[in-house]
Parts: C-alpha cells; sequence; structure tokens
C-alpha cells in the first residue's frame, strides 16, 4: 500500500489530537471531582441526578422543618409542664383552704397566693415560640391569646390548627390552643351549670339556656339570682361586675328573664322559693382564668355565718372539680405534644438514613472515581509522549536528506 | 545512423526532462488541497524496420495524467456531507448542554432554593422570622425568574447564531456552485484547444469544489460529457452545466426571526422544505434547529408555564398579610399565533391555556381547509413534533391542554373568518422562558393564609370538631333550584377573575335549555366526551363557515359538561330535572359569606348554609350532591364542600351545637396556603400529572444530553470514516514525497544517460569525418 506524506502528517496530528483531547477531559474529571462533566456523558445518569438532587434537598429542608416544630413543640411542652406544677400547686391550697379551722384572715393570704398562681397561669397563657409569635393563640400569633378581664381572661385568639410538614406525607401539628388547653373545663353537661345555695329551703328550680337571637350578648360571667326576705321578689346580678341586671321583680311562676343572652326560667317545683334563696349561675364551659378567679373572690369574702360556710364549702368542691378537669385538659395538650416529639424523633432518624441513601445514590452517580481516573490520566500521558516521540520520528525521515 | 541515435537520444533527453518537471509540479503541489499526484506516461516509439530488423526510433511521451479515482472520490464527498452534518450539530448543542450542565447555574437549584423559602414561609408566616421568610420568598423567586429568563435568552441568541450561519452558509454554497459552474466553462474551453487532453489541474480544483460544496450540503454530481451537474435535496438543480441557480435565505413565512432557504426560479422566490436539505453544514443546522433547539426552547418553556400557572392559580386561593386575596404571583406571557405571509385573509388565532399540565412540547400548525363535498370547512390541528392531527368544523378546539379560538383582529376588534387554505403557526411555550418575571415586589403580598376559618363557640356542648378549611376554587356554583344542582366549577388556567363579576346567572328554560349567557359569547357542552360548540346570538341561526351554531339559550343536558369562560361544571338532575325560572348562579367564592351551621340531633344533620349553597359530601369516594337548603346529613370524617370552600368534620356533636364559617381576618399566623404552595414542589403537575416541575426539567436535561451523546457517537464515527475516506484517496492520489525524490533521481539519471548517447552519437560522427583526413 501507498501512504501519502500528507497522511502521515495528517493521521500523526489527529491521534496527537484525540490523545490531547482525552487526557483534558479526565484532567477536567479530576479537577472537579464529577463523573458526569456534561449531561451527554450520562443523559440518563444527569437527569437521575437531578431527580435525586430534589428529592434530597426536599429531605434537608423537611429536617429543618421538624428542627423547628421540635423547637415549638418543646417550647410548648416545657411551659404546659409548668402550667402543670402551678395547677398541682392550687390543687394544694384548694385543699388546705377547706380547713374549716382556718380563720377569714388566713383564708385571705391563701388568695393571696392563688393570686401568684393566677398571674403565674396568665404568663404562661401568653407565652412565645422564642420568635415572637404566641404559642396557643392558633392562626393569630402575633395576638397575644389571653387578656385579663375582671371576671378572669378572655381569649382573643382564634381556633386554627397551625400544621407543618415534616415528612413527605405528614402534616404535625405545631400548636395547640388556647381554649383547648386554659378553657374547656366543663362545669356541668348543660350550656349553664345552676347551683342552688347550699341553705336554699325553698322548692323553686331554676334553669337556664341560650336566647338564641340574643346569643351575642353573653358574658361568659356569673350571676346570681336572690329572692328577697319575703320570697315573693327576685333579683338577678351579675356576679362578676356587681350589677343588678334585673331589678326587684314579683315572682309569679314559672317565670322567664331574658338577660345577657341567657333566658332563665324560674318554676315552682312543686314548692314556692322560701324567702332568701339564691342559685348561682355560671357558664357550662368555663377557663381556668375565670375558676381561679371565682375562687380568689370566694377565699376573699368573710365567712361570718353557717350560711356563708356552706356557700364556701359548696364553692371549694367546685373549683377543685374545676381545677382537676383543667389539669386533665392540660395533660391531654401535652400527651398530644409528647406523641408529635417523639413521632418527630422517629422520623428525624428516618429521614436521616433516607437522606445518606440519596447522598450515597447521587455520589454513585456523580462523583469520580478518582483512583480510576489517575491511573487513565497516567495512561493517556505515557500514550501521548509515545505518540509525540514517535511521530517526531517518523515524521523526519525523508529520502531528501541522503540526495546532496 | 548518427541522425538516428541522436534523434533517440533527443526523445530521451525530452522524456527526462518532462519527468523531472512533473515530479518536480507534484513535488510543488505537496500542500495543495484537492490536488491528485500527476504520472508521465512514455512509450516506444514506432520501430524502424531497417533491413530486416526493427530498430528503436526512440521514446514518445504519451500524457501527463492525473492518478484519481472517481468512485473514492464520490465516497469522502459523501462522508464529508455526513460528517460536517454531525459537526455542525454537535457544535450547536453542545452549547445547550453546558448550559444546562452547571449544576450551580441550571435551573434546577433555584427551583429548590424557591420552595426552601417557601418552606421556611410555612414554618414562619409572620413576626421577625416571618419578614426574614417573606423576603426570602421574593428573593429566591427573582432567583428563580432570573434563571429562566437567562436560559431562555441565550436560547434565543443561540436561535439567532443558527439563522446567521445559515446565512452565512447559504453564501458559500452559491460561491462553490459558482466556482464549479465557471471552471465547467473553462474545462470545456481548455479540453477543445489542446485537442482532448485532460486540464488536470482544472480538473482538481473543480472536484475539490465539488467536495467543499459537500462540507456545506449533500449534492449529487451528474457528470454529462465533461461537464458536472450538481443536484441537491430532492433533485432541485443547483449547477447545470454553466448555469447555477442562486440561492437566498429569507425568513419564514410564520415566524420572521426564522431564517430559510429559497431559490430562485423563474423570477419567483419558492421556498425549499427544510427537512428536504439534508446532510452538510445547512442540514446539521436545520435538524438542530427543528429537532433540538425548538424543543430545548418549549421545554424551558413549559417548565416557565407550568410553574407560574399552577404557583399563580395556588396563590390566588390565599389571603396575604393585608387581609387581601392573593394575586398572581409571576407573569408569564402565553401562545404565540403567527399568521402565514401568504394568507388571503386577516384572520389570526387566539390562542390560551386552558390546562397547563396536559402541554407538550411542540408547536402547532393550523390550517383552515376545505370540506370535501357537503362537509363543511374544517381547521386542521397539527402537532408539529409527531405530526398528529386534530380537525374541527368549528372553534373553540381544546388539543393538548390548548384552547385554539379565533382572534378579534383590526379596528374596531372583530373576528375575522379565515379564507380556505389559510395556515398559522402556534408556538405554546416558546416565549415563556424569557418572558417570566415577579408580579409582586411587597412582601405582604405573598398569600401564606388561607381566606376563611372556623370556630366552635365554648358553649358547644359537644366534641365535634370542624377543619379550618381550604378554598378549592375562585368560582362558587350556587342555585334555587329545588331539584337540578350545580357541582363544584372548575377554574382552568384562561379564567379571568372579572368573567363572573358581577356573577352570571343561567336561567332554566324551556327546550330544556340554560338562558342568560353574554351574546357573543362562545361556549363548549361536552356530552360522554363530545364537545359541542355554541355562539350565543340575538336570535338562532345554523353555523355559518367557522362559527358555531348559533342558539339563543343553550341545550341542557344533565350531566353534561359546560365550559364558558375559562372555567366548566356540571349541571345535573336531582332527581328530577330542574324547574323553568330555576336560576343557576356562577360568581365569585372570595370573599366568602360568613355561615353558621347548627348541628341537629334529631336528623343527625347541618342546617344554615347560605340559601342557594348546593352542598356536597365527600365521603371516601362516594360523593353526593344536595339542592339548596337542604339539611347536610352529618357522616363522622367526611368533607362537606359548598361554595368553592370545603371542610373536614369529625367528633360527636351535640343538639344545637354550633359552627361559625368566617373570614379569616388576623390570621397572620395562618401557614395552611404556604403549605399548600410548598406542596407544589413535588406534586405532579406537568405531562398530564405524570411528572414535577423537577422531573420535567430532568426530562428536558436528559432530553438534551441523549441528543448531544447521540451526536458525539455519530459525529465521532463520521470522522473515522471520513478519515479512512481520505486515506483510501490519498493512498492512491496523493503526493509521497519521498517517491517523488525517488522519480527525480531516476530522471536525472535517464536525462545524464541520454547525453551521454547524444555524446557518443557526437563521437561516431567524429570518427566518421576523421577517417577522410
Amino acid at each position: 500500500m501507498r501512504i501519502s506524506t500528507n497522511t502521515i502528517y495528517e493521521s500523526g496530528g489527529a491521534r496527537i489530537s484525540d490523545l490531547q483531547v482525552g487526557l483534558n477531559r479526565t484532567q477536567q474529571q479530576i479537577a472537579s471531582g464529577r463523573r458526569i462533566l456534561n449531561p451527554s456523558d450520562d443523559p440518563i445518569g444527569a437527569a437521575r441526578a437531578l431527580v435525586i438532587t430534589q428529592t434530597d434537598a426536599v429531605n434537608d429542608q423537611l429536617a429543618v422543618n421538624r428542627k423547628s416544630a421540635t423547637n415549638t413543640l418543646s417550647i410548648a411542652e416545657d411551659t404546659l409542664s409548668n402550667v402543670t406544677t402551678v395547677l398541682h400547686n392550687v390543687k394544694t391550697l384548694v385543699v388546705s383552704a377547706g380547713n374549716g379551722v382556718l380563720s377569714d384572715q388566713e383564708r385571705g393570704y391563701i388568695a393571696n397566693e392563688l393570686q401568684g398562681s393566677l398571674d403565674q397561669l396568665f404568663g404562661f397563657a401568653n407565652a412565645t415560640d422564642g420568635t415572637d409569635g404566641y404559642l396557643f393563640s392558633g392562626f393569630s400569633s402575633t395576638t397575644a391569646p389571653y387578656t385579663k378581664t375582671q371576671g378572669g381572661a378572655q381569649y382573643n385568639g382564634d381556633q386554627g390548627g397551625r400544621f407543618l410538614q415534616v415528612d413527605t406525607s405528614r402534616q404535625i401539628p405545631i400548636s395547640e390552643i388556647g381554649t383547648a388547653i386554659f378553657g374547656n373545663i366543663r362545669t356541668s353537661n348543660g350550656q349553664f351549670n345552676i347551683r342552688p345555695n347550699p341553705s336554699n329551703t325553698g322548692q323553686l328550680v331554676t334553669t337556664a339556656a341560650i336566647n338564641v337571637p340574643t346569643t351575642a350578648n353573653l358574658t361568659g360571667n356569673n350571676y346570681e339570682v336572690a329572692f328577697d326576705n319575703t320570697g315573693a321578689n327576685f333579683t338577678v346580678t351579675n356576679k362578676t361586675t356587681g350589677v343588678v341586671v334585673v331589678p326587684p321583680t314579683a315572682y309569679v311562676s314559672p317565670q322567664t328573664v331574658t338577660v345577657d343572652g341567657m333566658d332563665i326560667t324560674l318554676t315552682n317545683t312543686p314548692g314556692a322559693p322560701a324567702p332568701g334563696d339564691k342559685f348561682s349561675i355560671q357558664p357550662g364551659n368555663q377557663n381556668i382564668f375565670e375558676t381561679l378567679t371565682d375562687l380568689i373572690n370566694t377565699l376573699k369574702t368573710p365567712t361570718g355565718s353557717v350560711q356563708k360556710r356552706l356557700e364556701l364549702t359548696a364553692d371549694l368542691s367546685q373549683a377543685n372539680a374545676n381545677v382537676d378537669k383543667s389539669l386533665s385538659n392540660v395533660l391531654l395538650a401535652r400527651t398530644g405534644l409528647g406523641t408529635s416529639l417523639s413521632e418527630l424523633k422517629n422520623l428525624d432518624s428516618a429521614g436521616e438514613s433516607m437522606g445518606l441513601i440519596y447522598k450515597q445514590e447521587l455520589s454513585a452517580l456523580q462523583d469520580l472515581d478518582y483512583a480510576k481516573a489517575i491511573t487513565e490520566l497516567n495512561q493517556n500521558q505515557v500514550v501521548l509522549q509515545a505518540a509525540q516521540q514517535s511521530f517526531v520520528k517518523t515524521s523526519s525521515l525523508s529520502l531528501f536528506n541522503y540526495i546532496n | 545512423m548518427g541522425t538516428n541515435i541522436l534523434g533517440i537520444g533527443q526523445s530521451a533527453l525530452a522524456a527526462a526532462q518532462m519527468g523531472i518537471a512533473t515530479a518536480g509540479h507534484n513535488i510543488a503541489n505537496v500542500n495543495t488541497p484537492g490536488y491528485n499526484r500527476q504520472q508521465l506516461l512514455q512509450s516506444a516509439a514506432a520501430a524502424q524496420n531497417v533491413g530486416g530488423s526493427f530498430i528503436g526510433q526512440g521514446t514518445v511521451v504519451g500524457e501527463v495524467r492525473r492518478i484519481y479515482n472517481e468512485f473514492v472520490g464520490q465516497q469522502v464527498n459523501a462522508t464529508q456531507s455526513s460528517q460536517n452534518y454531525a459537526a455542525a450539530y454537535l457544535g450547536q448543542i453542545q452549547q445547550i448542554s453546558n448550559l444546562v450542565a452547571d449544576q450551580s447555574a441550571g435551573v434546577s437549584p433555584a427551583l429548590q432554593d424557591f420552595f426552601s423559602a417557601i418552606q421556611n414561609l410555612a414554618v414562619s408566616p409572620n413576626g421577625t422570622a416571618g419578614a426574614a421568610a417573606r423576603q426570602a420568598v421574593l428573593s429566591n423567586g427573582s432567583a428563580l425568574v432570573g434563571r429562566l429568563q437567562s436560559l431562555g435568552g441565550r436560547l434565543d441568541q443561540i436561535s439567532e447564531d443558527v439563522s446567521n450561519r445559515i446565512g452565512q452558509t447559504v453564501t458559500s454554497i452559491n460561491a462553490y456552485a459558482k466556482q464549479i459552474a465557471d471552471l465547467n466553462d473553462f474545462i470545456e474551453t481548455a479540453s477543445a484547444v489542446s485537442g482532448g487532453a485532460a486540464p488536470n489541474d482544472l480538473l482538481d480544483q473543480r472536484d475539490n469544489a465539488v467536495t467543499e460544496l459537500s462540507k456545506l450540503i449533500n449534492v449529487t454530481v451528474v457528470n454529462q460529457g465533461g461537464k458536472f451537474n450538481i443536484f441537491m435535496g430532492t433533485g432541485q438543480p443547483l449547477v447545470l452545466g454553466a448555469k447555477v441557480s442562486v440561492l437566498q435565505p429569507t425568513s419564514s413565512l410564520t415566524d420572521p426571526s426564522r431564517i430559510q432557504v429559497s431559490y430562485e426560479s423563474n423570477g419567483k422566490l419558492i421556498q425549499l422544505n427544510e427537512q428536504s436539505l439534508k446532510g452538510g453544514e445547512l442540514g446539521g443546522l436545520f435538524a438542530f434547529r427543528s429537532n433540538s433547539l425548538d424543543v430545548a426552547r418549549n421545554s424551558l418553556g413549559r417548565i416557565a408555564v407550568s410553574i407560574a400557572t399552577e404557583f399563580n392559580d395556588q396563590h390566588k386561593l390565599g389571603q396575604d398579610l393585608n387581609g387581601q386575596p392573593g394575586n398572581d404571583f409571576f407573569s408569564i406571557s402565553g401562545p404565540v399565533s403567527t399568521p402565514s405571509g401568504i394568507n388571503l385573509s386577516a384572520a389570526n388565532m387566539a390562542v390560551s391555556y386552558s390546562d397547563v399540565g396536559a402541554l407538550t412540547t411542540s408547536d402547532y400548525r393550523v390550517q383552515y381547509l376545505a370540506g370535501v363535498g357537503p362537509a363543511p370547512n374544517y381547521f386542521k390541528i397539527t402537532r408539529v413534533s409527531d405530526g398528529s392531527v386534530n380537525t374541527s368544523a368549528t372553534l373553540p378546539a381544546v388539543v393538548d391542554g390548548l384552547s385554539f379560538n379565533l382572534a378579534a383582529v383590526g379596528s374596531p376588534a372583530a373576528v375575522v373568518t379565515p379564507t380556505v387554505n389559510d395556515e398559522f403557526m402556534v408556538r405554546p411555550t416558546a416565549l415563556a422562558a424569557s418572558s417570566i418575571s415577579m408580579a409582586i415586589s411587597d412582601t405582604s403580598k405573598i398569600a401564606a393564609a388561607v381566606p376563611v376559618t372556623t370556630s366552635l363557640p365554648s358553649t358547644n356542648l359537644g366534641t365535634g370538631k370542624f377543619s379550618s378549611g381550604v378554598v378549592n376554587s375562585l368560582v362558587s356554583g350556587t342555585s334555587n333550584s329545588p331539584n337540578g344542582v350545580i357541582g363544584s366549577v372548575v377554574v382552568g388556567d384562561s379564567y379571568k377573575s372579572s368573567t363572573f363579576t358581577p356573577a352570571l346567572n343561567l336561567t332554566f328554560a324551556a327546550g330544556p335549555s340554560l338562558a342568560g349567557l353574554p351574546i357573543g359569547a362562545l361556549v363548549s357542552v361536552t356530552i360522554a366526551g363530545v364537545p359541542t360548540n355554541y355562539l350565543v346570538a340575538g336570535a338562532a341561526a345554523p353555523a355559518t363557515p367557522a362559527t358555531p351554531e348559533q342558539v339563543v339559550n343553550i341545550p341542557y343536558t344533565s350531566g353534561a359538561t359546560i365550559t364558558y369562560g375559562g372555567v366548566s361544571f356540571v349541571i345535573k338532575d336531582n332527581p328530577a330535572a330542574p324547574a323553568v325560572g330555576n336560576t343557576f348562579t356562577l360568581g365569585s367564592s372570595l370573599p366568602i359569606t360568613p355561615t353558621k351551621l347548627t348541628y341537629n340531633s334529631a336528623g343527625n344533620n347541618f342546617t344554615g348554609f347560605p340559601a342557594n349553597a348546593n352542598v356536597t359530601v365527600t365521603n371516601g369516594n362516594t360523593t353526593t350532591s344536595y339542592v339548596a337548603g337542604s339539611a347536610i346529613p352529618y357522616i363522622e370524617g367526611s368533607t362537606i364542600s359548598f361554595n368553592g370552600l370545603s371542610f373536614k368534620v369529625s367528633g360527636a356533636y351535640a343538639n344545637g351545637d354550633v359552627v361559625n364559617i368566617t373570614t379569616n381576618p388576623s390570621g397572620s399566623g395562618d401557614n395552611r396556603n404556604a403549605g399548600l404552595l410548598a406542596g407544589l414542589q413535588t406534586k405532579n403537575t406537568m405531562g398530564s400529572g405524570t411528572t414535577s416541575f423537577q422531573g420535567a426539567y430532568g426530562q428536558f436535561v436528559s432530553n438534551v444530553g441523549n441528543k448531544a451523546h447521540e451526536m458525539e457517537v455519530s459525529n465521532k464515527s463520521e470522522t473515522k470514516l471520513l478519515a479512512q475516506a481520505i486515506q483510501a484517496q490519498q493512498s492512491e492520489s496523493g503526493v509521497n514525497l519521498d517517491e517523488e525524490a525517488a522519480n527525480l533521481l531516476r530522471y536525472q539519471q535517464a536525462y545524464q544517460a541520454a547525453g551521454k548517447l547524444m555524446q557518443i552519437a557526437s563521437q561516431l560522427f567524429d570518427a566518421l569525418l576523421a577517417l577522410g583526413r
């Protein structure tokens, strides 16, 4: 076979250029640590790497979400654990206040101590999550959930439940609304808790119901229906504010008065009320602040008579029951938080191991096998040197060198 | 005798001289492109019969022949075409490949950062941490938009570059064609003058011009009596003898920025089908543009459209920090339609997205064609990528998530019916990537909340729970019919909030039909998957060309899907047909109507829904609709939906328990919509619900990568083949300097020997003369 001089130069040059391209590629791979420099190197691998990168990024983001959920839940848990302590303390105080040998003054001390507990609870209820967001006000996290009122405190938040995505298919609640923790003390099975005064001697029965058209007027305050010393007239007093809402009115059985969104019905069952009979009307659903305020007011009331003592005992037992219910609400909320926290812990370790798997998969797809690449680099280098040297040798051969 | 020897010597001397000249010519042209080595052919001169013996008369120089193998030459030309095709394609697609390869600069990291920012917003939607989170959402949104824009812009640049290169290539093709035609002429003249001897170097030049031309485009050469006729594509003549058909780069009829190739024939420019121009650099550029660049641009555009539309749709269902409903978060341009430059009418298409989830990466060709026989004229919508065809006698027609309609053109704007054979090019997503931008810049306008919330008063005796609710649809369907119900309204991607402000009342009329749609409204009624178009008009009239049947009232079929104004809904009998005069109302869901529901233990149901609300209850996979005013049964765990809102109910309710559904006035800590927005990242919103944004981007990258890989491989193998073909050609026709050195020595010695011969002849003659002294 013949070979033309051009072929010698061209094929030699082309081969050297090919080798240089290969060498450069390996060098770039080593410099970047990446096996896939360009999607065309491994189109399927490149696309898979993109998808796994996203899955991994989502996994990382979920870990961030879990961290912040854990933070919020832990703060809430801590707060509620303090609330539990305070409530236990309150319960002890209630029991000790029932001791018959205590003087009015001594009960006043207990009332003062309870006032301290009330303030503490109030502080806990308005706790924040560390970034200025209130823990227990639902969606309205910039609004303090409770503000003090004469009768206790009122809830200003809403009932929105905030959830956070903590796993690809799991949303976890990161807040409990204040009303579920500090409110929701059912004092009765009905809408109102009506207690005849323990010293009542008449047979009248009082019932109360919501007056639907004037629902908006409901105050949540405590009321008292009291008969005068003839038993023929009655008044209704808002005990919380001390305002007489129904002035002395002649009583005819059965009789219904509508006041502040309530229908109060008085009926002879079968007998009439006795002079001086009283009925207290409380909302069927209270919050702990109302309970404590009532309790403090009760303890501050002097117990001069037997009647008053009986009232005190009844009120204390009501308060005791209320605090128990509140404790059980708090414990229920803590159980929820605790479950969420332990679930987060489990999800965390699951997420971490998933992250590891994604990173391994990504590394297998993209990362360079250095040992292999460096071996290849050396090999390419040797071949290129050989090609260069041999090219110079062969191309310098010419017959013209020998013609003079 | 002596003269004879001198004659022989002289012929040898001349032959050796020519031999040296030929070898010298070969040496001189060793680096000349297209040069084929030449060889001196000599033969013995006819011998003279002298007394019975033939005495040689010396040598005769036959010709100087070039060593050229036509077959091998053609092989080189064909390989040049395919190698240059692959190289041109590869050179261009590598630009895109490099563009998407960079992990830190691609769309993918920007997309991830954006959704991370949304997740962080869900974690802290307000307060100091919230302010930072909101700012991060806007910044990362801008970054994402910037990435898409810059990638889109880069693709536009590549497209411009391709157009320029096509123009340059066409200029070069014309130059080589002219050269070949000229050489055809010269060669004919030269051969005639020399009496048939081949003008070797001119032939070399012409063969070389054909090779250079083959690099640009695949051509066929027909040798007709020594002249080359050159044909390209599907047989268009480029060179016929000394005549050249000049090619011209011209703008595409349906896209002025797209350069195509035309040739002049009888004074008219005829556009060549770019698919017929195969091979060579020009073929490579055309193939790259239609197979890769268009697809890349559309793929990227489709991702941009999907992100913008899906995100906007969800964002508009939310509520911002000021208590206002969310607005568009991104803004983006829609599909473009270009009428062909040779259309006879002024008509144009108005195309909108009806469902971005169903978009493809193809462009569409819409033709208005004459019906055969009595059949009406029709629109033929061809998906360019695979040629799949949809036809429809009237518009709107919905194909692949696009709603095709006729545009109002001119002033005053009016719909113009196209003339038969008019053509339009519709590019659904071509401009999207470079046009996407942020629509909001105020952090408080990010709608992280949901504009509805619920509360249960503390006077409730039961433990029932009612979820805070979500907004499903921006449009609510209500009805006062005691029988018929209107189902939930599906809001399409082309819905404008002004369509149902004020609310649209459809009145049930005899027929049965529905009255109340505005005159000029285009309505589609789909029964069992078959759509029928109607145009609402003042009086009924049959369908005219390109315009659907004109009706005063839309015919009513129970359960048919009615599509109008970008929304679709179903009105059905429940259980009997609605009565004449009943109304069905479409209105905006927001702001919501505050509602107070009351639970009744006697019927285990809720009452108190808004007067005309058609409530649906979904329990598992069962959905039941209730006519307006019904008491809605309480099923634990079910979802209650009405007026575009839905709620989950659970727990034990007591008689008289109340649920208040209200606007969400102070829900600054509400992260429900942020959570739903974040969920879009992994939701399969694209490719008809088969893939996510990132998945679609991955497909795009893998598409580009695969094509680039394919071209790398084919370029490599074509380069090998070309090298082999050239080597084969060179081994026959190429100059070898060593060989020429040997030839020089050979002819030098022959020359010296011939000189010696003449010296001997002269000495012989001298000896004869000396005899006479």
